[in-house]
């Protein structure tokens, strides 16, 4: 890629007619020499690879600062063959060039054609076993990470700079090239110092925790140099808005036919066969309950309430949960359970009274599993070692003031245990934090005693702490305020009834009652939509709820999905940075804004819909980052200037020479 | 919003289209009507996709380039304005034909496409890089387009084209070569910048400039035969016809990027596959 071959093929092109093009262009020539040096840097590059796979030189977390290195080893080089003029002729001129951008085009064409970073299982599938034999052998399924391919980019790279180092002329006609490719120079040598010298990693958070370390992409844990806490996370939601999809689900991939307002009128529905009978924006299915004569079939006892704080609030009504597990009603942080009859009431009260019905930490050790509790020594690695169980949490949070950890809750929202790592000799050793929620957390992965080691919580057979239970047949309710505090007294409709915190009368208890259910809306907004849709052939109706789609027949589904797509509007991270104890930053993270401290780049890059109270956070400290970006301007400018002010200088000369010839 | 959409695209398709046939017509027949007609019916065409693209992004109050349908509109309205700057500059109407074309057949493919309605921005994309990044490479696009429309001309009438219409070629003689490179070069030089502000916003969103993303890699791919392109043609000395069916070879690679990455095993590890 030398300009300085700009004026050779100028003379090449005066001695030939424009627009003849059957001479080959002799700055091409020769280029199956520069094929055959790229082809052995490659096939180097992959017996290197092999050579340090096999020894275990490299691990897979460290294969991308590896293979940079390699292509910084292949610059080097490159520049070292420089030296000598027969090579330095070859790999600064475009017969060295073009084949470079040829095989680099080849690779990367091949690296979106086959299926990468993907298990042998899949490439099985995919391809069967000869095939994958060979696409394993050149790593071709990690095409861009691989040896062979880093080390044909550092000679290509390293035959640019010899370009850039020849001696010419320095004028503004090759200030452009100049400028593209030192710019491309520069980018790759910034990706390089990033993954040889840079960092990234990864730290999950949740609100309230704060944390001095990260897990690198190797596994290990890395200091920040400051504290961060996560102090608040949000997610911020589009406005809902739902359409009636049809899919066409005959092809092999479905076709949207129509979208479809559920509220609105559409004359599309009808020709796909289709009939809305009913839309909730914001569907509940209330039940509507009257006494029963005892004995009646199908009834059911119930149990009306009303919180007394808001007597305008619909009745919340209990059925009776029978032997149905996780039944009753949810009421904070607890459960009402509500049977018909006295001696069902007392089993369960019975059973909620035995500790081994309640909550368990649960050891994992070699696939065994050891029920803990505080205090017990418990054996390891066929007695090699022990662990002491030092504390457990339901709740395990870092205490923002006291900087220790506590129980925030009840509630096993991020169950942990500490336990205490103690040798045959009695010695402790080590000390290890098992989280139920994050299994790596411990950071011991290598260390013998951690191999197998996990950890569970099992909240029982409730899912949280219960709060009553009512007996239908009695009118009895037991209180239930800890294993061993229950408390039993008996009811009467319209008395009030104190469950948790929180108020509530009793508007009906009955131990047989007829029970049907209303569909209709709480709300106009569409939080919770259904849309109830008759089939025309058959005349049946289905209940479409979102994103649960329903094939109706003639290769055509339905299905209830939210018009934009996307629902999350932004991902919020409210974080504090703190040196010696002391806040020293608070702001927000967003996607497309990170937080820079210290050296490094917080990235906002995970959540978990299921829980509110996680973020999780890319770390990156890239020493190269001033480097690409100075490459991208150096880049931009130099084509800028060949594309744009190249060709004005040139007609503007020609003008010059035009006017000295007449 | 979906029936405006349909509506507007439809009025736009169908002058793109008469801009067509106009243009088609100039071929055949040397009329001055024709010669007014056909360039004023294309900027009727471009000012309906014009007021499309402004009031879908003022309605919905985000930039206009999340599907498929509302990047086939802005590519449209992109071919038709670069068409419309070379033929101000090379007063030339010989790329009328295959631009009027091509501005016609993305509004086609738009307008038979289901996903007019407007969608929500992942926060991914809510950030001040989308319009420079999506503008700067689509109208790159538009540019490379014209280039393989005028390579697609030159393969058909190799020699320098003498035509005795002058609406055509609006001179003697017209050096398709001339026109040709410079749509190439100026496409290219777009297709840098956006390549460049896509890997700065990429850092920026994520942490990482370069991910081998399917898309990512065959940007690149376009970028590499177009940068190829240039080395052979000034200082490889490649001129004509192979010249012509390189820029078509980039072109394709273009158009690969832009349309074909659901055809690829790789599609699924993409995030920027349409949908």
């Amino acid at each position: 890629m030398d300009p300085d071959d700009n004026s050779a093929a100028k003379k090449r092109d005066s001695s030939s007619a424009k627009g003849h093009t059957k001479k080959s262009a002799p700055g091409l020539r020769g280029m199956s020499k520069a094929f055959y040096v790229l082809g052995a840097v490659y096939l180097l590059g992959v017996f290197v690879q092999h050579v340090m796979f096999g020894a275990g030189w490299v691990v897979a977390d460290g294969l991308l600062a590896t293979s940079a290195r390699v292509g910084l080893i292949a610059f080097l080089a490159t520049l070292f063959a420089g030296y000598h003029k027969r090579w330095r002729l070859l790999l600064a001129s475009n017969r060295f060039a073009f084949p470079a951008l040829v095989v680099v085009t080849a690779f990367s064409i091949a690296g979106t054609l086959i299926l990468q970073g993907q298990p042998s299982a899949v490439l099985l599938r995919a391809y069967g076993s000869g095939a994958v034999t060979l696409i394993r052998a050149f790593f071709l399924d990690d095409v861009f990470h691989s040896f062979g391919f880093t080390a044909v980019m550092g000679c290509g790279a390293g035959g640019l700079a010899l370009t850039l180092c020849r001696k010419r002329r320095w004028t503004m006609r090759y200030a452009g090239a100049v400028a593209a490719h030192l710019g491309l120079l520069l980018i790759m040598a910034g990706a390089v110092m990033g993954n040889v010298w840079g960092v990234k990693g990864r730290l999950n958070m949740h609100t309230g925790q704060q944390s001095s370390k990260f897990v690198a992409t190797n596994g290990d844990w890395l200091p920040l140099g400051f504290d961060l806490r996560l102090d608040r996370f949000d997610i911020e939601f589009y406005e809902p808005d739902y359409r009636l999809m049809v899919f066409d689900l005959t092809g092999q991939k479905q076709k949207r036919l129509d979208s479809i307002d559920p509220a609105g009128e559409d004359a599309s529905l009808a020709e796909h066969g289709l009939e809305i009978t009913g839309f909730w924006p914001d569907y509940v299915k209330r039940a509507v309950v009257e006494p029963a004569a005892p004995g009646e079939e199908n009834s059911v006892a119930a149990l009306g309430l009303k919180p007394v704080a808001d007597t305008r609030a619909a009745i919340a009504w209990v059925f009776d949960a029978g032997d149905k597990k996780g039944a009753g009603l949810a009421l904070g942080h607890g459960r009402l359970m509500f049977f018909r009859y006295l001696a069902q009431a007392e089993d369960f009260v019975q059973k909620i009274g035995d500790p081994r019905a309640g909550p368990r930490h649960v050891l994992q050790v070699a696939g065994e599993r050891l029920e803990i509790e505080a205090g017990g020594r418990y054996p390891l690695q066929g007695g090699r070692y022990q662990v002491e169980v030092v504390r457990t949490f339901t709740d395990f949070v870092m205490d923002s003031q006291t900087r220790s950890p506590r129980n925030r809750s009840e509630r096993p929202d991020n169950p942990a245990v500490e336990l205490r790592v103690i040798d045959s000799g009695g010695k402790e050793i080590d000390r290890l934090w098992l989280f139920e929620k994050f299994a790596d957390f411990h950071g011991r992965s290598d260390k013998p005693y951690a191999r197998g080691l996990g950890y569970e919580y099992e909240a029982g057979p409730l899912a949280e702490n219960l709060l009553a239970v009512v007996s239908a047949e009695e009118h009895r309710l037991w209180q239930v305020g800890g294993r061993d505090e229950i408390e039993a007294e008996k009811l009467e409709t319209d008395s009030d009834l104190r469950l948790g915190n929180v108020d509530y009368r009793i508007v009906a208890l009955h131990r047989d009652a007829r029970r049907s259910f209303v569909e209709s809306s709480r709300s106009e907004r569409q939080e919770n939509p259904a849309v109830r849709v008759k089939l025309e052939d058959s005349g049946n109706e289905v209940l479409l709820r979102p994103g649960k789609p329903v094939r109706i027949g003639n290769g055509l589904g339905i299905v209830l999905a939210h018009k934009g797509g996307e629902r999350v509007s932004d991902y919020l991270s409210t974080v504090s940075v703190i040196e010696n104890g002391e806040v020293v930053l608070s702001r927000v993270i967003e996607v497309n804004d990170p937080l820079e401290f210290g050296g490094f780049a917080v990235y906002q890059s995970d959540y978990r819909p299921e829980d509110p109270t996680f973020s999780g956070f890319q770390i990156v400290r890239d020493p190269g980052m001033w480097v690409v970006y100075t490459g991208i301007l150096v880049n931009a400018l130099g084509v800028l200037w060949i594309v744009f002010a190249l060709p004005a200088i040139t007609r503007r000369r020609r003008r010059v020479g035009a006017g000295e010839a007449a | 919003m979906t029936e405006a959409a349909t509506i507007l695209t439809g009025i736009s398709l169908a002058l793109y289209s008469l801009a067509m046939i106009l243009y088609a017509a100039m071929w055949l027949a040397t009329s001055r009507l024709l010669r007014i007609s056909a360039p004023c019916v294309l900027v009727a065409g471009l000012l309906v996709n014009l007021f499309q693209l402004f009031s879908r992004w003022a309605e919905a109050a985000q930039p206009p380039f999340k599907t498929l349908y509302e990047s086939l509109v802005l590519l449209a309205a992109c071919i038709a304005l670069v068409y419309l700057v070379v033929e101000l500059v090379y007063r030339a109407r010989i790329l009328g034909l295959p631009s009027a074309l091509g501005c016609a057949a993305a509004m086609l493919y738009a307008f038979l496409r289901q996903d007019k309605d407007v969608v929500n921005l992942p926060p991914a994309l809510q950030s001040g890089w989308f319009i420079p990044h999506v503008v700067v490479y689509f109208f790159g696009y538009a540019a490379l387009f014209v280039g393989a429309a005028a390579a697609v001309v030159y393969l058909l009438r190799p020699k320098p084209i003498r035509i005795r219409r002058r609406d055509l070629i609006g001179r003697e003689t017209i050096d398709l070569e001339a026109l040709l490179d410079g749509s190439v070069r100026f496409g290219f030089a777009l297709l840098t910048v956006g390549l460049m502000v896509g890997c700065a916003w990429a850092k920026v969103a994520w942490g990482d400039y370069w991910v081998w993303d399917p898309k990512e890699t065959w940007s690149l791919v376009s970028w590499l035969v177009f940068a190829a392109y240039l080395h052979l043609h000034y200082l490889g000395g490649w001129r004509g016809r192979r010249l012509a069916v390189l820029v078509l070879v980039g072109f394709g690679a273009v158009l690969f990027t832009y349309l074909g990455m659901n055809l690829l095993p790789t599609a699924e590890q993409s995030v920027h596959v349409y949908q």
